[in-house]
Parts: structure tokens; sequence; C-alpha cells
């Protein structure tokens, strides 16, 4: 009897134990494995078929492999944070996106200048000044840039060319081709003239940058929603939503969505990541595939010194958690991903490389077929706003006035005022 | 002897219970906690008191979903009483291919529910969903659910009480299955007919069974999250949101743990509140039959 309660007693402390134990999260990393925490398309730009698996390379001559958790945008973040957060991990190299670089980073993630003075990544000059500082808290960087995702028009050209349209060059003729290519198929389905992926301020911006080279918040935090090219901006996007251009469910609206619309030939134009191409020219998703074409998005005639509209580049940047194991394997593994051949090749999985002297290279020209037009933008583009603690919100509060400009519950001056007022107090002091 | 039982039992329930209190009552009061403090990843928690709760009471939004969601989880729990109700009644009788009805009613339970949403969207997708071009074509109604605020609360209640009937017809399809048939019989002795047998004998006997089912579809449609997340994310201008939206723009898109917490405190006390008036009734009905 006593033997068996011994027994049972040291049962369940070994189920409480465990239970504990998985509850912290806490699994000890192997030597062997790599785990990194991306974004799915982070992964296939690294294991691709164009430009090859260079992860799977790096992994056999180390002996290791590489185990990939892959979640939407919020969920990698959420996923990198707690995993940071905790006392150790075994994420041993996470992805996050500029907006999402706050102040606490350098609670969670290692500084980066003591692995890159003692191992440097080759060719580190290279790298965007603007994007390095962007990664950088007093003076120490956390993350190297990895990928860039900047936009684009996308145009149906086999749709334009049905209606006997040309392909647009300055912005008003964007906005003459989308209304004039809006109509409605002969099999009752809506044709939309022109598709944003969503009406948040990091979309809109780019309708104010190639307007009036309009900004919603510079990166020195100066809030302008309620600035004259903004409120041209959103009132642009009513008039479109007003007169059908854009689809009827814009107010619900999500990426997935916009590259529905564009496969299924529902859409004429999208402003979207260059990266999107091959979305819309997929041959097995596509029904227009080989007709979609990837070009600047014009700037306003009357924006003077620009051809290509200075639209919204976002970047993301690999970080290595400051509790994980083995800091030196992460950092080979970045410095593997950061040659300056593999952004070539990644580059030809898909990827929207950082590093200018990419597009250079004659394999790009062959087989990326918007790869000049993304470097023409790349010179210009900037991104749409700075990274802090209430970034979210701030997104959160913009869509909502939207909503009610889009409903015609409010004006543009009142929404974009309403941001004005809102937004201020969640700006850093 | 009676004594050294008891200890006896106490150590063999006691493995259970404090499983329970590692998986219920450690988070429980770590929420507690969480909610009197200020917090994000990578700063240390800061006790605030109660800033938490007169923020997210003095938050607009806040109100505003619980107002949706007081609405919807009243219109789902109800409506799926009267359906199941009806249909569980309908399901007593004997008829060929019985079985196969049954089995029907109850796979929406077996579909997850992002297959599901994912469904209802593509059938009410504006424009071209096959229910809306039929409203439209047959009533005239152009129900594009991603502009009308009500429309969207009445999408989401639907997919809702789709997915969720079943749970409230197999406890009533079971309980009107219990009742005894001499009472019935009883009853039409007496000169009642088939209405009054039903509202007054077997309603009366499944009573404690409908209670049960309201206390607990209350409290899963109070935690209603996936269905209006998928459709509408709390759309348009958030006036779709629901509490379970809230907590988790809260908690995982602002990474603000402190007021998220709060939020689920609140939405705890709500559903306490809703059980604990289903059970005293429940109590009390019990005791007038004793």
């Amino acid at each position: 009897m006593r033997s068996t309660t011994r027994s049972a007693v040291r049962s369940v402390a070994a189920v409480v134990a465990s239970s504990v134990v998985m509850g912290l999260g806490v699994t000890p990393a192997s030597a062997e494995t790599l785990t990194v925490v991306g974004h799915r398309v982070h992964q296939t730009t690294m294991t691709g078929d164009t430009g090859g698996d260079f992860a799977a390379e790096w992994a056999n001559r180390h002996g290791a492999s590489v185990e990939w958790l892959t979640f939407d945008v919020a969920g990698i973040h959420d996923r990198l944070y707690r995993e940071a957060s905790l006392s150790s991990t075994a994420v041993n190299v996470g992805f996050a996106a500029n907006l999402y670089f706050t102040p606490e980073f350098d609670r969670m993630f290692l500084p980066l200048n003591d692995l890159l003075a003692e191992h440097p990544i080759e060719a580190f000059d290279e790298l965007p000044a603007g994007m390095l500082d962007a990664m950088t808290i007093d003076g120490k960087l956390y993350g190297i840039p990895f990928r860039h995702a900047t936009a684009a028009l996308h145009v149906n050209t086999a749709i334009l060319a049905d209606l006997g349209l040309e392909v647009p060059t300055t912005f008003e003729e964007v906005l003459e081709v989308a209304r004039a290519a809006t109509h409605q198929r002969d099999d009752g389905a809506s044709v939309f003239g022109l598709v944003l992926d969503e009406r948040a301020p990091t979309h809109i911006t780019d309708i104010a940058r190639a307007q009036s080279n309009g900004d919603f918040l510079t990166p020195d935090f100066d809030l302008r929603a309620n600035s004259p090219e903004m409120i041209a901006a959103v009132q642009t996007v009513k008039d479109l939503f007003e007169e059908g251009v854009l689809p009827d469910n814009f107010l619900n609206f999500q990426t997935e969505d916009a590259i529905t619309l564009m496969q299924q030939g529902r859409g004429v134009m999208a402003i979207s990541p260059f990266g999107r191409n091959r979305n819309f020219n997929n041959p097995a998703e596509s029904l227009f595939a080989g007709d979609i074409i990837s070009i600047p998005v014009p700037a306003s005639a009357t924006l003077e010194g620009f051809d290509a509209a200075p639209v919204r580049t976002e970047f993301w940047a690999m970080f290595i958690p400051q509790n994980s194991a083995n800091h030196e394997l992460s950092w080979d593994f970045i410095r593997n991903a950061m040659t300056v051949e593999n952004t070539i090749r990644g580059a030809l999985n898909g990827n929207g490389p950082v590093r200018p002297s990419a597009y250079d290279d004659p394999r790009m020209a062959e087989l990326i077929a918007y790869a000049e037009a993304e470097q023409a933008v790349l010179a210009v583009a900037r991104p749409p706003l700075p990274g802090w603690r209430n970034s979210a919100r701030v997104i959160d509060i913009f869509k909502e006035e939207m909503d009610l400009l889009l409903l015609g519950m409010k004006t543009a001056e009142e929404a974009m005022q309403s941001v004005q007022d809102r937004v201020t107090p969640l700006l850093p002091n | 002897m009676f004594e050294a039982n008891r200890w006896v039992a106490a150590l063999m329930v006691s493995p259970v219970l404090i499983l329970l209190f590692a998986i219920i009552g450690i988070p429980s009061v770590f929420v507690i906690w969480l909610s009197l403090t200020e917090t994000t990843f990578g700063t240390d928690p800061v006790f605030v008191g109660l800033d938490n709760y007169r923020q997210i009471f003095g938050d607009r939004i806040f109100w505003r979903a619980t107002l949706n969601t007081f609405i919807v989880v009243n219109v789902v729990v109800y409506a799926e009483l009267i359906l199941a109700l009806i249909i569980a009644v309908a399901l007593n009788f004997r008829f060929i291919g019985k079985g196969l009805v049954f089995s029907i009613l109850i796979a929406p339970y077996a579909v997850s529910e992002v297959s599901a949403v994912v469904m209802w969207k593509f059938a009410f997708e504006p424009g071209i969903g096959v229910f809306n071009v039929l409203l439209k074509q047959a009533f005239g109604i152009d129900f594009n659910w991603t502009r009308n605020p009500m429309q969207g609360l009445g999408l989401i209640s639907l997919v809702s009480i789709w997915i969720h009937l079943p749970f409230t017809l197999i406890i009533l399809y079971s309980a009107i299955a219990t009742v005894p048939e001499d009472l019935k019989a009883a009853a039409r002795v007496e000169g009642a007919n088939e209405w009054q047998v039903f509202r007054h004998v077997t309603l009366r006997v499944i009573a404690p069974a409908i209670l049960i089912a309201l206390m607990f579809r209350y409290i899963f449609a109070m935690r209603l999250f996936s269905e209006a997340w998928l459709l509408t994310e709390g759309g348009p201008a958030r006036m779709t949101e629901v509490l379970g939206i809230y907590l988790y723009r809260t908690a995982f898109r602002y990474f603000d743990f402190g007021p998220a917490a709060a939020t689920g405190i609140a939405m705890q006390i709500l559903s306490l509140l809703v059980a604990s008036y289903y059970l005293y009734r429940l109590y009390k009905g019990m005791r007038n039959n004793v």
C-alpha cells in the first residue's frame, strides 16, 4: 500500500513537473537543429527551386538541420516575442518586420555588433544604411535586413487590350484607366479597375505619395494625417469606392482577396508588392498567367522630380533571441543567407533583395521580369510608418476612420482630423 | 476508522486536484495578477492597481463590443434552443431515414470552425455569393454584410447557430427521448390535446436539460471569437466587434497584456453571472420537484 502511494505521488509529481515545464515553453535546443521563426515566404526564398536551396546547403555543411516555424505576420511576431521573453528558447533565428521593431527589442534580442566584427558579413557596407539605422538602438545593431517588399502597380495587360486601353504612365492615367476598365463581365461578375490590399495607412500612403509625395507619419514622428495630401488621398479612395472601381467588399478586404481577384481577372490593376507578381502569374492558380506585368506606380504628372512614385517599402530583418543557445551557429546561418551570391539566389526564389548590386546580376534580368522596375522604385521608396509600440493600434484607428469615411458617416476632413486627434497621444514623447 | 478513510480518500483524489490546480488555478491567478499590471514583451510588469479596468471601462469600443456580444449571444442561444427543440420533437417521431437526417443535422459539429466560416463567407460573398445572388434575385435584398454592421452581426449569428446547433440538439433530443410514455398517456386520458401534453408534460420534464443547454451555450457563446474574427474582424469601423475580438486585438496585436487580462476577467464575470442565474433556476426547480 505504502509503495503504491509513493509511486502515485511520484507519478503525479512527474506529471506536474512536465506540465509546468511544457507550460513554460522551455524546450532544450539541439545543437544540430536550428529553429527559425518566420513567414512561409522567408522559407521559400531560401529554399526555392529557381535559385536553389541554400539553407539546406548550409545545413549539410554544418551537419545540422533547419526547422522552420512559419506563421502569418501577426503570428510571427507574437511567437517570436513570446519565445524571446522566456528564460530560454529553442528558437535560434527569427524574422521581424521593420514596423514591429520597438525599443523593447534591446531586452529580447542579441546585439550583433560583436559577432559582426568577429565574423563579418560579406560586402556589409552595401546594405542600405537607412535599413540598418532602423534596426539600431543606442548604437547597437539588432537585426540584419534580409527582404524588402516594395509596392508596384500590377496590370492585367490582357484585359486592358480587350478593352482597348493602354498601360498608364501617370497616376492620373492610373485612375482614368481604372475607371474605364471597371465593368460587368458576360457571366455577371463585376470586374474592378483597381485593387488595394487593404485600407491601412501603410497602403493609403502609396496614393498620397503618388499624388503629391505626402506622408501619414514621418520617421521622426511628424504626424500629417490631416494634411491636404492625406485628405486628398483618402478622398480619392472614397471616390473610387463609391464609383465601384474598388471591390465592393473593400471594407472586409485582405491580401488573399486581392490575389484571388487578380488571378480570376476580376481585378484589372493592383497596387501591391512586386513579389506578388509570382502569385498573379502562377499558372496553377491564375487564369491570366503571363498577362500580368509589374511596373513602378507612376507618379502624378504634377509631381516634379519623380517618374516612379515614392511608394512604400517595408523590410524584414533577422534577429537572434538573447535567450537562445548557440549564437555562433545562428549568426553563421544569417551570414550564409546574406552572402552576395545567396542574396541573388534568394531574389531568384522571389525575394526582394536588400543588396542593390543584386539587380545588376544578369540572372535577375533573365529570370525576374520586374527586376529593373523594382530597382528603379527602390531608389525612391521609403517605409510608410516608423516602428514603435503603438504602431498596430494606430493602424487600427486609421482603418476605423477610413471605414467611417467609406460608409459616408464622415467626410475626408473629419475622418483625418479624428485620426490626428486620436493618434497624437500615442506617439513617442 | 472513518477518519483514516477520509485521509486515504483525500490522498487518492489529490493527484487530480493538484493537476486541476496546476492547469486551471495557477493560470487564473496569473491572469488576475496580470490584469493589475502594465506589461508587454521585453518589459517587467509594473503594478498599476485597477488602471487597466478603468482603461477598458472608459473605452467606448469595449462597451460596443459588450453590447454586440450581448446581442449576438442572445440571438444565437435562443435561436438554437427553439430550432433544436423543434427538430428534437420532430426526430422523436418514427420515419424512414431518421438516422441519416440525424447524422446530417449533427455533422456541422464535426466541421472545423475555420472551414465552416470560409464556406459561409463564399456563399455570402457580396456580388457573387450564391445566397447573395438568390436574395437579390428573389427578394431584391442587397445583402452586403461587409458594409452593413447589422447584416454583419446577422451573418456571424447565422454561422454560429449553424456550427453549434448540434450541441443543443443532442441534449434536448436525449432529454425528450427519456420522457416517460405513461406520463403522456395519463395526460391524454385526462383530456389533454397533443399541444397540452407537450407544454405541460414534455417541457416540464425536460426543463432541467433546457437549463443545462442554455447555461453551457451562454458560457461558450460568450467566448465567441473565430466566427466573428474570420468573417468581419470586427469591421466595418469595429462596429461588429465582440469581446473575444477586443481581447485578441489588445493581447495579440497591441501586445498590451494588462488590459487584455482585465477584459478576460470581465468576460469571466459576465459568464459567471449568467451561469449563476441558470444554476439558481436549476437548483430551485429541483427543490420544487423534491
